[in-house]
């Protein structure tokens, strides 16, 4: 039996009142994913070179630093087919390989334009269509992952989970 | 399983089965009334604001950003389909293996099982139903007449809507009665330009703001309930902190619980109604505890189903008794019959290229919204009924993501405005037929002992001929407001992804032909009351929750006096 009382639900309606929020852990409901997206340290570190370059740091954050790695590894592992990751993660290990191909250095040493314009031929098919498909996934997370953390909404989207008005029709400041 | 003793202390003045929006209502008005009344609940408790766990949640806190993982799309393909099964409010949806159904047709069937039930994810669009809704069977000659007319509800509206608190414009427009609102939010530039040359053009088509269950400006009423004002957060479907918006978990429930009448029971599956064959009446239901399995009967004089229109016809059809060996009240066969629905198969998108130099800013928790205009007064077109429709306008930015590295990085934080976009979608009124029905499975049964449902419901030529009307009048009405790049969209969807499953315990004034008189009071069992989306004659093409909750309140009014004079 788990009759509510009615002291229960006047604790509910203070928290109402208060305008508070209890603490409650999503974990704790959160069924464990049985699903495995498990690169090695090399194609890691493959995959931050190709971050970092899709989204480079300046004066303002890049990829990186806002955690954008972690959010692609997420959902590479929880939301794609596990033939479009056993994909990602075998171009991710040829990479290096292609990299050294085309420009007869190593990739770490690589510099920014150098790698801009390895990705721009990657987007163009010169290293076969899953090649394509894999920048195009990871480009699209990347974005996805830049845009929606917390530095870009709150300093550079304003932002604002709130905001209490809407106004129609509001002149665009040139 | 036992069935536990006590009998004494299982007994209430009435039983309300189902929490959700019409069920919320009927504790509401019992408890006001001093009834002690016992709300039965199939799902888990929801506590206003206890049990809201994503409701501040900021989008980069969500590790999926909102969207599903692999493996629930797989698992899920049925509720997948619905725009608000995401990774935000997932929680309150009923996954497609927890409570299996029989789709002798395609049906998508979306529930809500806990306590508020679909109040807390509904979209919260409060139109009132018109005479002409009420008038369709009996005009139209289709179902059986209605047996209340649009002022037995008139004041049943206005009373509901002053405590849920709706916002809107009096419109004065005869498909849309005029309400008790609260101040409407706003249309935008193009929205308003559409308003204005939809009158140039048309002499019946016309654009308001839709009404919509929002405490723009709350009154003491209101924050008697310890809700406030809107925020215009639009996302609602996670559980409002604020309770700016109606549900019964912020509303009904903990104002019926203060009233110290109020007992709720979560986790509690009512299998069936049971029906006294020696003393002519219901005296109470019994149900399976949904953890421990336990079989517990409460008694009461009087029984409120409210379980949503496809579970009551379920527990209806399994209330079996010596009398009523084809489900509670169904001696005329009608019971499970006449399931109708909303026609949301339809959507039009459209750009407009003027109010460059405007934007809109916040955010508004409504929509523009076309009341119907066709064969309103009279029958003008090849189908029966009409549709009302959405119709919205925004201005989004977007930028070149070709390049990469810095000069993308700039793209992406400089992005530039695009046209406004606009659209519309259909909300069409369905003809309620025998043909379209649910039934119980003789032998397959839930992990609760419930039968499995059958649902046989589905589209039919009528609607694919409004379907078509939509298209072509939205098209023009469009085309000659000076929008462009104007494409529409059959989704083909199936029938149920409207949410709006009504019917199949429909009100009639004749026993022969309908389970329930024009008070939702059940024909043959005099204290059952149904009040949910079953009881509906016929569809409207307005959102049908607003006229459930007034003739919940209606009907707890009549139960309540009729139970004083002796008659219950």
């Amino acid at each position: 039996m788990s009759e509510i009382s009615r002291r229960q639900w006047v604790k509910g309606m203070s928290f109402a009142i208060l305008g508070s929020v209890a603490f409650h852990d999503l974990h704790a409901n959160h069924i464990p994913s049985n699903r495995e997206f498990n690169i090695n340290v090399a194609e890691d570190e493959v995959l931050q070179i190709m971050i970092d370059a899709i989204i480079p740091p300046s004066k303002i954050p890049g990829a990186i630093k806002l955690g954008v790695p972690d959010f692609v590894k997420t959902m590479l592992k929880d939301c794609y087919e596990v033939k479009a990751q056993k994909s990602f993660q075998e171009v991710l290990g040829s990479i290096p390989t292609w990299y050294q191909q085309e420009n007869s250095q190593d990739l770490s040493k690589a510099f920014s334009s150098e790698k801009e314009q390895f990705l721009f031929q990657m987007e163009k098919g010169k290293f076969g269509s899953d090649a394509q498909k894999t920048l195009s996934t990871l480009k699209g997370l990347t974005i996805q992952g830049f845009m929606s953390s917390e530095y870009i909404m709150v300093n550079h989207l304003n932002y604002q989970m709130a905001p209490g008005f809407y106004n129609g029709c509001v002149s665009i400041k040139k | 399983m036992n069935i536990l003793n006590n009998a004494e202390k299982r007994t209430y003045g009435a039983i309300v089965i189902g929490s959700g929006i019409a069920g919320g209502w009927a504790a509401k008005e019992f408890c006001d009334k001093g009834i002690k009344t016992l709300v039965l609940e199939r799902g888990k408790q929801v506590t206003h604001n206890v049990d809201y766990p994503t409701t501040l949640m900021s989008p980069w806190e969500f590790p999926h950003r909102g969207r599903l993982t692999k493996e629930e799309t797989d698992e899920n393909p049925i509720i997948s389909k619905c725009y608000a099964f995401r990774e935000d409010a997932k929680h309150f949806f009923v996954k497609d293996k927890e409570h299996p159904y029989v789709q002798d047709k395609p049906f998508d069937w979306i529930r809500g099982y806990q306590v508020g039930g679909k109040s807390l994810l509904w979209a919260r669009q409060t139109q009132r139903w018109s005479q002409f809704d009420f008038d369709g069977p009996a005009r139209d000659g289709f179902a059986v007449p209605w047996p209340i007319q649009y002022k037995d509800v008139d004041p049943w509206y206005s009373y509901v809507e002053n405590f849920a608190g709706i916002s809107g414009n009096k419109d004065g427009l005869d498909a849309l009665p005029d309400g008790d609102f609260l101040p409407a939010f706003d249309l935008n530039c193009v929205e308003t330009h559409f308003q204005s040359e939809l009158k140039k053009h048309y002499n019946d088509r016309h654009v308001i703001v839709a009404r919509c269950a929002h405490l723009s400006e709350p009154r003491e009423i209101h924050l008697k309930q310890g809700r406030g004002r809107c925020l215009s957060r639009n996302l609602c479907q996670r559980g409002c902190p604020y309770g700016g918006y109606f549900s019964s978990n912020s509303s009904t429930l903990p104002w019926a619980a203060q009233t110290g009448n109020l007992t709720l029971r979560p986790d509690s599956v009512v299998q069936s109604i049971i029906y006294d064959d020696k003393k002519q009446r219901a005296v109470g239901v019994r149900v399976v505890d949904a953890n421990t399995k336990d079989v517990i009967e409460y008694y009461a004089k009087v029984i409120f189903v409210a379980a949503a229109a496809l579970n009551t016809n379920l527990i209806l059809l399994n209330s079996i008794s010596n009398r009523f060996p084809n489900g509670l009240g169904n001696d005329s066969g009608v019971l499970g019959k006449y399931v109708a629905f909303h026609n949301y198969r339809a959507s039009i998108s459209a750009e407009y290229e003027g109010y460059l130099d405007k934007k809109t800013e916040g955010g508004r928790p409504t929509s523009g919204y076309v009341p119907r205009f066709r064969n309103l007064y009279k029958q003008e077109t090849n189908f029966l009924r009409g549709y009302a429709a959405g119709m919205s306008a925004n201005r989004r930015t977007s930028s070149d993501q070709s390049s990469v590295g810095e000069s993308l990085k700039n793209s992406l934080l400089n992005p530039k405005w695009s046209n406004w976009s606009a659209g519309s979608h259909m909300m069409g009124e369905t003809i309620p037929k025998e043909t379209n029905y649910v039934k119980l499975d003789e032998t397959q049964k839930d992990a609760w002992g419930m039968p499995l449902m059958h649902i046989s419901v589905a589209y039919d030529d009528n609607d694919d001929k409004m379907v078509k009307d939509f298209i072509e009048q939205f098209s023009e009405m469009y085309t000659k407001s000076g929008f462009t790049n104007i494409r529409s969209r059959d989704s083909k969807q199936a029938a149920g992804l409207d949410i709006h499953e009504m019917g199949g315990c429909r009100m009639g004034s004749d026993p022969k032909t309908s389970m329930l008189n024009k008070w939702n009071q059940m024909h043959l069992v005099k204290n059952v009351f149904v009040t949910d989306g079953s009881s509906m004659t016929s569809t409207s093409t307005q959102n049908p929750s607003l006229t459930y909750m007034a003739l919940t309140a209606r009907a707890v009014d009549y139960a309540v006096k009729e139970m004083k004079k002796g008659n219950i």
